[in-house]
């Protein structure tokens, strides 16, 4: 997957920018303030419902205007599409090849995008809310019906907490059950979405940093212990029967998926506890590795890498790691930092191209 | 408000309550009926008639201007009942000629969020009906949302203490369409809900 080019107007700070991004590597340097990680994020809307900075969609769009338009020509599996994507306070318009998208999903796969952003690294010591926004954007990523099925979940969960908070109980069964088939659909596909990143992470930690220490990522939702939809179902109805006066205690469901955490082992031991800093950082970095081979697996693509801010990110060892691992794969790489740093050539070993982002107007380097 | 004059202000209003309709789009119809009396005549006529006229079936809960429907009274088989949602959705099930049994319009979905509990719509009355011994099968046809599923569910298990069957109408792949155009979602409903042959 490719972009061939990119026009971004009245996008945060970005009036009006055009660029024709290089095949491989693409470093954006530059001020902080000037524009890099919204030109990264455009990039990545172009594939993605959401944005991996977790703005609201008035954020997006720049101060006083009405709309913000980002448009892309896009290639994936051989064919060039062109992707218009207008974000307005009533919501965002896709336009694939001039004709309108009717729904989010109509875009899935056109342009997978991995991030590795501070945003990321945050999240092993943040709350178990940050691991899990992460987790649901990669399963969407991988998996097309996971939007579907999380959007009934937390329909239905609404649904639940309203009546709990009411005395008319007659059709709580029937809302316990519903919540149970869904939920179990939403932790079976997050389970296997999990198993798969697991059995990948191992090799790419240790090539990024250089440790023999093991990584996992595992994903036990609370208190259910099976791993089949419908056995998960009846686990889940169990739980939600136990918990139910203390649920109509508080007016809202205390278990399921909308609270579960996942977790980052390092040889073991929680990695937010005893990794270090940097453990930490190689520990998410692979998990991105992981993430981009799977989902290279499922669409016979490699998808594109965005590497926010890594100048205050990564020391030098790992960038010509995580370079040299990029390199094999033939792919388009975003990179944003705060100035050209030596290590960038030297460890890439695909053409590169070097824009300076100057006040969201990139002007080409030549190297 | 656009207008200053009040009978005219007033007509907008009303018009901008309706489904869909805005400031703009609700003057234009203004004007458009302003500029024949006789569509203005019409159009009130047909409000009234339809306000005097149209009341629901005090056996099925149809939209009717018998009582009791249509339906109710002709040559169906009265031993199988179709529940639906609201009277839209029993007009579109007439439309496709395919069923020959009777209705049961719910007037509405289960949601907590709306306010809308099992006592708020025409189940009381739907398994008065079941119990009344003449009835072998019951179709239910709510809808294929959050709230048309719990609904399906509700009945479901108030029905299987009664003696009927009880299915769930399918759902599937669009008739005329090629699998291969059809979204991901609705291909594992499809297969889901196949049928053996
Ligand atoms: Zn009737």
């Amino acid at each position: 997957m490719r972009v061939k080019n990119i026009q971004i107007i009245n996008f945060r700070n970005l009036k009006s920018t055009k660029i024709i991004p290089g095949v491989n590597f693409n470093l954006f340097y530059g001020l902080n303030g000037h524009g890099k990680t919204n030109i990264l994020e455009a990039i990545f809307l172009l594939g993605s419902p959401k944005s991996f900075r977790n703005a609201k969609q008035q954020e997006l769009v720049m101060h006083d205007e009405k709309r913000a338009v980002v448009k892309g020509e896009i290639e994936s599996q051989r064919v060039t599409s062109k992707i218009t994507l207008t974000l307005e306070q009533a919501g965002r318009r896709v336009e694939i090849d001039g004709k309108m998208v009717g729904r989010a999903s109509e875009l899935h796969g056109k342009l997978n995008s991995v991030v590795f952003s501070p945003y990321d690294t945050g999240m092993v010591r943040n709350s178990p809310d940050s691991r899990r926004r992460y987790l649901d954007r990669a399963v969407y990523m991988a998996d097309i019906r996971y939007l579907n099925c999380w959007h009934n979940y937390h329909r239905i969960l609404k649904q639940r907490n309203h009546l709990l908070k009411k005395s008319e109980t007659s059709s709580l069964d029937t809302w316990t059950d519903r919540l149970a088939t869904a939920g179990a659909e939403v932790m079976e596909r997050r389970l296997s979405f999990v198993s798969n990143l697991d059995k990948r992470l191992k090799n790419h930690y240790s090539v990024i940093s250089d440790e023999d220490k093991a990584a996992e990522i595992a994903y036990q939702p609370e208190g259910i212990k099976k791993t089949m939809g419908h056995e998960i179902k009846e686990e889940f109805i169990e739980l939600l029967d136990r918990n139910r006066k203390n649920d109509e205690k508080f007016g809202s469901t205390s278990i399921g998926p909308h609270r579960d955490d996942v977790f980052f082992l390092l040889d073991g031991r929680p990695l937010k506890t005893f990794g270090s800093q940097g453990e930490q950082k190689s520990f998410v970095l692979a998990l991105k590795m992981a993430e981009l081979e799977y989902l290279e697996d499922i669409f016979g693509e490699t998808p594109l890498f965005l590497l926010d801010d890594m100048s205050s990110e990564l020391d030098t060892a790992r960038i010509c790691n995580l370079f040299a691992a990029l390199s094999a794969k033939n792919m388009q790489v975003f990179i944003t930092a705060t100035e050209k740093r030596a290590e960038f050539a030297d460890s890439v070993h695909l053409n590169y191209s070097v824009f300076r982002i100057c006040d969201g107007n990139p002007t080409y380097e030549e190297n | 408000m656009l207008t200053n004059i009040s009978s005219l202000s007033r007509l907008v209003s009303e018009f901008k309550k309706l489904p869909g309709v805005g400031e703009r789009t609700a003057l234009r119809m203004a004007f458009h009926l302003l500029k024949s009396p006789s569509n203005l005549t019409m159009l009130s006529e047909a409000l009234l008639e339809v306000r005097d006229r149209t009341h629901s079936c005090s056996v099925c809960f149809a939209l009717t201007e018998d009582d009791p429907c249509s339906i109710c009274s002709g040559n169906r088989d009265h031993k199988a009942i179709c529940v639906v949602e609201n009277p839209q959705d029993m007009m579109a099930m007439e439309r496709s000629n395919a069923w020959h049994g009777v209705y049961h319009v719910l007037e509405g979905s289960l949601s907590p969020l709306a306010g809308t509990g099992p006592e708020d719509i025409r189940i009381d009355e739907l398994l008065k009906r079941v119990s009344s011994g003449n009835v072998e099968e019951v179709v239910i046809a709510t809808n294929f949302t959050v709230e048309g599923e719990a609904t399906a569910l509700f009945l479901t298990k108030l029905l299987r203490q009664h003696k009927v069957r009880i299915s769930r109408l399918a759902h599937g792949i669009p008739l005329g369409s090629d699998i291969e155009f059809v979204d991901a979602a609705t291909v594992q409903w499809a297969l889901q809900g196949r049928n053996e042959i």
